[in-house]
């Protein structure tokens, strides 16, 4: 399956684009996206760690399951903060 | 909810909970809040500028506005002197959301005639708490 991946702030920057496709295996997890990502950019791999995840718009949890067309967003932490991960609850 | 400015795909989720107006030009912070109010049951519209705010206004009257207050076309400060100068929207409450947590900026802005004040990186709790208080002051001033 195909989802689309966007990206912000400092993923963004970091990658250098706005967003790609992401061939992933049926019901793949936002866990797996995050792995696939910091294996796919050594380089984010620190980032990817601090942010949370949405799944079409919406807090998805590490094992929720995608499906085809799926919008993932890891969003980094607020300017200059730490708070993002007590977004998640 | 609807997010403009950025996707520029309006979206409008038909329920009865306070309509609530987020104007922030961070497109990750916009998403955080967004999907915070939404969680939390709130119908939203959110936009990246005053500019694009102030078009998204003309329809219903929203209970309560957070706005960024740097941005470009309009920043926070020109959107609350838009607002202010419109009768239909000067009683709605405005809350300044800014990442200088300096006292000068506050009182720029309480003086400027917004409510509050909320300084990033903010916690959801705080953001929440923010919004329950001023929607509870609108109702009960």
């Amino acid at each position: 399956m195909k989802i689309r991946l966007r990206y912000f702030a400092a993923l963004r920057e970091a990658l250098g684009q706005t967003e790609e496709a992401l061939d992933l295996p049926a019901a793949a997890t936002i866990a797996q996206v995050r792995a696939t990502l910091a294996t796919r950019y050594p380089a984010i791999a620190p980032i990817l760690v601090r942010c949370v995840a949405a799944r079409n718009r919406a807090f998805a949890a590490e094992d929720a399951a995608l499906a085809e067309g799926d919008e993932v967003v890891f969003i980094p932490p607020m300017a200059g903060g730490r708070e993002v991960a007590q977004h998640h609850g | 909810m609807a997010s403009l400015g950025e996707a520029r795909m309006p979206q409008r989720v038909v329920t009865t909970s306070p309509l609530i107006v987020l104007i922030e030009n961070d497109a990750a912070n916009r998403m955080l809040a967004e999907m915070i109010l939404s969680r939390a049951g709130y119908r939203l519209h959110s936009a990246a500028d005053g500019q694009t705010a102030l078009a998204l206004l003309e329809g219903e009257v929203p209970a309560l506005i957070l706005t960024d207050l740097s941005m470009p076309l309009l920043d926070g400060y020109g959107l609350a002197r838009a607002l202010r100068a419109r009768p239909r929207y000067a009683q709605v409450p405005l809350v300044a959301i800014t990442a200088h947590a300096h006292a000068e900026e506050r009182q720029r802005a309480l003086s400027m005639g917004f409510a509050d004040v909320l300084v990033k990186p903010y916690r959801r709790e705080q953001l929440l708490a923010l919004v329950e208080r001023r929607l509870a002051g609108a109702a009960h001033p």
